[in-house]
């Protein structure tokens, strides 16, 4: 096994700050909600950062199961603060599996980051420039700011972009969990890893249920409100997309708009109370928030806001307030979605192929044991 | 040999440490106070029922100390009496103490109990931590020293309703006097020897342990005095819910130690203490399951190792590298169900347990009240900072014994008893020429 000395030092300056402080006792993952008779939860993986076990660390699906409740730090004898650590760990390891390790221009310092969204960000000014459509202010119509086609092609590129991205990383983090679930993977057959998608999706993905073991209401609702009101701008989106091409008409009020301005809120008021929280401080998820948490939340919630004052504005008709929402949410939603393979949007596809993968592995023991009684 | 009658020294605490001292001193010649708060001398060691790493009987050794102690005529015991105020300097301190009326008079009892057997009121017993019960007139234990009965005024009938006098009836000697007051000595003295020893810290703290909830989690403190033959249960092993023998015992480890939410410092003797506890409940019990959930287990005095080693093998005591995260009671058998990791394995594990131990760690008993003396950032007296110095705090004159410097066992405090005594009386026959 390789050991990397630093690993520790490394998970610090992503915000476990204080991890030389723990004991091995224990504790954390004997309090975690979630914590399983197999599970390496968050001891275990403590232990393995400071001994320098980057692999191990790497390699653990435990690591994405955790909705941060903060028991384990609040038990924690030396205050050695093992949900921060998994925060840390979870920063780490979105850095590790990226590609090429784009991802640490995200996380290596703010001032990378800063530099890297900037980047992202004039590119997205540029190219949006660069489609000049033939729009009036007196009658907003978004159809005809820029060149629809131009957008309608860009738009697929970039999709193709951020699936290729997910998947690479994905690959990357499948691979570096054999390493320890080899055993799993090889002989599991396939009914177990079919069996084991649809119960992960099912229960932990849309529902995500384990997250109300972990968490209070709000949260929960804050979080559900988030990733139904993504899924459903999604959709929304994608319909306009695909059957609008340039000829949506504001009224009557078409379905795929209803839902996406009822998606838009909820994703809004998803993204507002966790920036509210991160600002109040009052529990202990939020207590220390490293500037990716920042970076993801606010840009979050202003694609949230513009998305929903564009609308308000198309349909008031007022033109210079529509046209310009229109470029900076397009603009906020560009950084949103082109770098979600490299920042802490990423943990959207790690955690289900976490709890996959840890689905069928315990499946398979399960299987396993029956087989052997 | 000088010409020079020492001054006295004043020792205050009349636990081990405090009579240690106070028996080295006198054994030099050397007059010596030994002010203690409570009725009796013999502080918490007189709660314990055997030693370790030795397995002597606690009284065994303790009460021919308490006796020689008050048999010494160079030590003059002020029980039941309180230091007010230190001041002065080294060399020449004046203190005052505040003697609490006993409402018997020290001369005129006998010991002999006809009091205590007649009093009518029974009250809970803080000797064995409320699980039995005293008269309201009471030797704090049998082998109390001195062997002079004491009011407790707080529940006898008479200061609280004015009736019974029952006592002041059957004593032959008439040393019943209800008209005692409390009154203030003054000491002249050249040392003085802090030796207030130590109070357990508050295990309802751990609200996830349960203490003071579940009848079935004790402290060991608690366990000491069931294991006691002195003790309530007469030295039988019991729960308390049902008063059967339990047939699995769990002991936890630093409760209230270690821990940085309430207190960061290891107590230095929990670790042999349960490991001793387990033994004798083995030594009770054979039937027994004992168990004990422990982060690093720190057997580091001389022959303790091999205490530890002997509980593993010989007594087949179970030891788990881990801390517990919550302990909860099983409604209808007031078992208890200790949830855990076990660091070896890295698995979560429950065990059902009939009986659990919490080894609750220790802080110094305050003294801010009557000597300002500096704290360390641990919270116990702070010493002179020289590396070979351990009993000198930061007031010249004034030393240090015992667990209000630093928690520790019996024999490092007894240690540090005689350490402390020599110095103080280095003070003492610098004093006046005859």
């Amino acid at each position: 096994m390789k050991i990397d000395a630093r690993l520790a030092s490394k998970l610090q300056k992503l915000g476990a700050t204080r991890l030389n402080r723990c004991y091995n006792c224990g504790t954390c993952t004997a309090i975690c909600p979630l914590s399983k008779e197999d599970a390496e939860f968050p001891r275990t993986l403590i232990r393995y950062a400071l001994l320098g076990a980057e692999q191990k660390l790497l390699s653990s699906p435990a690591l994405w199961l955790c909705y941060y409740c903060g028991e384990c730090s609040d038990s924690c004898p030396r205050d050695a603060d093992p949900g921060s650590f998994i925060m840390a760990a979870r920063r780490y390891a979105t850095r590790q599996y990226s590609w090429g390790k784009v991802a640490s221009v995200f996380y290596d310092s703010p001032l990378s980051s800063l530099a890297g969204l900037v980047m992202v960000t004039v590119l997205a000014v540029f190219g949006f420039l660069m489609m000049k459509g033939n729009g009036t202010f007196s009658s907003p119509n978004l159809q005809t700011l820029f060149s629809f086609q131009a957008l309608h092609d860009i738009g697929l590129i970039l999709g193709a972009f951020i699936g290729l991205s997910v998947l690479a990383n994905v690959v990357t983090m499948s691979r570096s969990v054999r390493v320890t679930h080899d055993r799993i993977s090889r002989t599991a057959g396939l009914r177990i890893w079919i069996t084991s998608l649809l119960s992960s999706v099912m229960r932990f993905s849309m529902a995500q249920m384990d997250y109300l073991k972990c968490t209070n209401r709000n949260r929960y609702i804050a979080h559900m409100a988030l990733f139904w009101g993504f899924i459903g701008l999604a959709v929304a989106t994608s319909v306009d997309f695909i059957i609008g091409l340039g000829k949506i008409p504001l009224y009557p009020v078409p379905l795929q708009r209803i839902v996406g301005i009822l998606s838009g809120v909820a994703f809004t008021a998803g993204a507002g109370y966790y920036l509210y929280k991160r600002i109040k401080k009052d529990e202990r998820h939020v207590m220390a928030s490293h500037f990716t948490d920042w970076a993801f939340v606010i840009i979050m919630f202003l694609a949230g806001v513009t998305g929903l004052l564009l609308t308000l504005s198309l349909y008031l008709g007022a033109g210079v307030a529509a046209y310009s929402l229109y470029g900076v949410h397009l603009v906020t939603v560009f950084d949103l979605l082109v770098l979600a393979p490299f920042t802490k949007f990423a943990h959207a596809v790690y955690r289900p192929v976490a709890i996959w993968m840890n689905q069928a592995g315990r499946n398979f023991s399960g299987l396993r044991a029956t087989e052997g009684a | 040999m000088r010409d020079t009658v020492p001054k006295p020294v004043l020792v205050i605490g009349g636990g081990i440490a405090g009579i240690q001292a106070a028996i080295d001193l006198a054994d030099q010649g050397i007059k010596t106070y030994l002010v203690e708060k409570t009725p009796s001398i013999g502080g918490r060691m007189a709660q314990l029922d055997k030693t370790f790493p030795t397995l002597d009987c606690a009284s065994c050794i303790l009460t021919p100390k308490m006796v020689s102690a008050a048999k010494n005529e160079n030590i003059e015991l002020v029980t039941y009496s309180e230091v007010q105020e230190v001041n002065g300097k080294a060399g020449d301190f004046t203190v005052k103490v505040l003697r609490k009326p006993r409402y018997v008079q020290m001369e005129k009892c006998l010991g002999c109990g006809e009091c205590i057997t007649k009093c009518p009121l029974s009250v809970p017993d803080e000797f064995n931590l409320g699980m039995s019960k005293r008269k309201a007139i009471y030797w704090p234990f049998p082998q109390a020293v001195p062997l002079i009965s004491t009011i407790d005024a707080e529940h006898c009938l008479y200061f609280t309703k004015k009736v019974c006098r029952v006592c002041e009836r059957f004593c032959p000697t008439e040393a019943i006097d209800f008209n005692q007051v409390a009154e203030t000595v003054e000491l002249n003295v050249a040392s003085i020897i802090i030796a207030t020893g130590f109070q357990f810290q508050d295990p309802t703290r751990l609200a996830e342990y349960g203490y003071g909830k579940h009848v079935n989690v004790r402290t060991s403190l608690e366990f000491e005095r069931l294991i006691s033959a002195t003790g309530p249960t007469a030295g039988q092993i019991v729960r308390l819910s049902d008063r059967a023998h339990p047939k699995s015992i769990a002991f936890v480890q630093c409760v209230c130690s270690r821990d940085v939410r309430i207190n960061p410092n290891c107590s230095a003797f929990c670790c042999t203490a349960s490991v001793k506890q387990a033994i004798l409940a083995r030594e009770h019990l054979p039937e027994v399951e004992c168990t004990v959930f422990y982060m690093d287990l720190r057997a580091y005095g001389k022959g303790y190792q091999e205490f530890y080693d002997r509980a593993r093998g010989e007594f087949q005591v179970e030891f788990i590298r881990s801390r517990p995260a919550k302990i909860e009671e099983v409604p209808e058998n007031k078992n208890l169900i200790i949830t855990y990791e076990d660091t070896r394995s890295g698995r979560l594990m429950k065990k059902e347990v009939e009986m659990v131990v919490l080894a609750v760690g220790v802080k110094m008993n305050p003294i801010q009240e009557f000597v300002n003396l500096p704290l360390d950032e641990d919270g116990y007296v702070q010493l002179s900072g020289s590396y070979l110095d351990s009993v000198s705090t930061r007031v010249g004159g004034i030393f240090a014994a015992g667990v209000v410097a630093g928690a520790k066992d019996i024999s490092d405090s007894v240690t540090q008893a005689s350490a402390a005594a020599m110095r103080a009386s280095i003070l003492a026959t610098e004093g006046e020429s005859p």
